[in-house]
């Protein structure tokens, strides 16, 4: 006896494929939210380096350098504020691609309980045969996951989100410090050159922070899109 | 998804499906085996996760999903067992899936929720129903160290796993049996020239068989063979050189 399969056309849940190609590009995305960060370590360094010697010039500098003594405190503490950043992204980042694993992996399986069923109907089965209903029980079971998979990467998105607001905060803060050192410059006598160029250096620094969150802070709304879209076919699979 | 009856005596049915044509063809070809019983059925090598969508159609049109209460894995390798999850998925709660104890941990990966039963080297019976049980005979080291096939001693059908495999070309596939021993050998000779590693193994294992009554020798890719064709393809397999991939060593030029 044979029997021929017939071709997946017929319809029956058709949810894998709009998650395939939206679970790509959410992938995606939060590789370039994290990709865009990559550079961050080196720059805390470079900082935190600078702040040391901002303190030195302006130790060097007497009476001259006393504001910017002041300020240089206001600096090393923004470059705490941000190494402090460092392990929390990494967990998140870990959170990221742990659940985007998962929700690639519910998409592929979503895909092959779909074909299983279409194959079924396509064979004239009605939906109350015992494997129709054990696989629709297969598939809640799997969206049901999906839809948990997808909260907890709108978490660690939401979580993400929070560190470019506090690294925002840092650009803002560091930017006014560095106009403030400027300013001191001028009044420094022959420490001029030495702090101008501690205010040009943090001025750089500050420049590539921000295009940094400025990225990041794209790549997240482009997320925070897919995570809506995502979390609604969840929502729709009753 | 093409379904065969090999054999059947009353419930008692051994079911082979393969030779999809909506396969792809960089997916390896494969057979998957069905025995039932009159209460539970046994899915051998389930196959690829590929290959699920067409498999459980295919084979829930033969058997209640609610009889799968068995799976068995011969090895640990993805075109027999990377579905895993998702026959756990629509098989009953209480499916008992038989699998070497080497490769637990391994098979973990494919599904890291999935309990299984390990069988111990000498194999192990499984039962169906009062009347009707087959039994993992081992098959270490042809090819996985961690191999089983199963024997049904009533049907008198030997599953082979990877031993007998042949990769035949699709305009070749006529039927599910061996109609031509000696093209056939075309088919399977460098499959186990380069996959068995062993000669004891092998030695060992065609010994074994031959103490077994076999009508049938279904291997998991491939033809199926019957009759004398049983003997023939164990004398053929005695006199093979194995373990082609030896030379290697000779040529790497250090």
């Amino acid at each position: 006896m044979v029997i021929q399969s017939h071709s997946s056309e017929a319809g029956w849940h058709d949810r894998a494929a709009r998650m395939k190609d939206q679970v790509a590009t959410l992938y995606e995305r939060c590789q370039a939210a994290y990709h865009t960060f990559d550079g961050l370590p080196q720059l805390i360094d470079q900082m935190r380096i600078m702040s040391v010697n901002a303190e030195l010039v302006s130790a060097r500098a007497g009476d001259h350098g006393r504001a910017v003594r002041v300020l240089t405190q206001f600096v090393t503490e923004a470059v705490t504020r941000m190494l402090a950043m460092i392990p929390e992204m990494v967990a998140l980042k870990k959170c990221t691609y742990a659940q985007a694993g998962m929700v690639l992996r519910i998409a592929n399986d979503v895909d092959k309980i779909e074909g299983g069923g279409a194959r079924i109907l396509a064979t004239g089965r009605t939906p109350g045969d015992s494997a129709l209903a054990a696989l629709e029980a297969a598939w809640r079971n799997e969206m049901k996951g999906f839809g948990e998979a997808v909260a907890g990467m709108r978490r660690a998105h939401e979580g993400l989100v929070g560190m470019v607001r506090t690294a925002r905060e840092v650009v803002l803060q560091v930017e006014l410090i560095s106009a403030n050192i400027a300013i001191e410059a001028s009044g420094a006598g022959p420490f001029e050159a030495d702090i101008k160029a501690i205010a040009d250096f943090m001025r750089g620094r500050v420049e590539e922070l921000r295009a940094m969150v400025d990225n990041a802070g794209r790549s997240l709304r482009a997320v925070a899109d897919m995570n809506h879209a995502l979390a609604a076919l969840a929502v729709g699979r009753i | 998804m093409k379904c065969f009856t090999i054999w059947q005596q009353g419930d008692h049915r051994w079911l082979a499906f393969g030779q999809d044509p909506e396969q792809l063809d960089t997916i390896i070809d494969t057979t998957q085996f069905v025995v039932t019983s009159d209460r539970d059925a046994v899915l051998l090598d389930p196959g690829g996760i590929e290959l699920f969508p067409a498999m459980v159609a295919a084979v829930t049109q033969e058997v209640g999903v609610e009889r799968l209460k068995h799976l068995f894995l011969s090895h640990q390798d993805p075109d027999v067992s990377s579905a895993l999850s998702l026959w756990r998925r629509v098989c009953p709660a209480d499916l008992t899936i038989h699998v070497s104890w080497l490769w637990t941990g391994f098979l973990s990966h494919f599904d890291s929720h999935a309990q299984f039963v390990t069988l111990p080297d000498p194999g192990a019976e499984i039962r169906l129903s009062p009347s009707v049980a087959v039994r993992a005979v081992p098959a270490h080291y042809l090819h996985s160290p961690g191999n089983f096939g199963i024997y049904d001693a009533r049907a008198k059908i030997l599953f082979s796993g990877d031993v007998g495999a042949s990769l035949v070309p699709r305009e070749r596939r006529t039927g599910i049996f061996v109609e031509n021993f000696s093209e056939h050998t075309g088919y399977m000779e460098g499959f186990h020239r380069r996959w068995l590693g062993s000669r004891d193994a092998r030695d060992k294992w065609v010994a074994m068989v031959r103490r077994l009554d076999v009508d049938m020798l279904a291997p998991q890719h491939g033809l199926i063979f019957r009759g004398e064709d049983v003997g023939r393809f164990l004398d053929w397999l005695a006199a093979l050189p194995v373990g082609s991939g030896l030379d290697a060593y000779d040529q790497v030029g250090f």
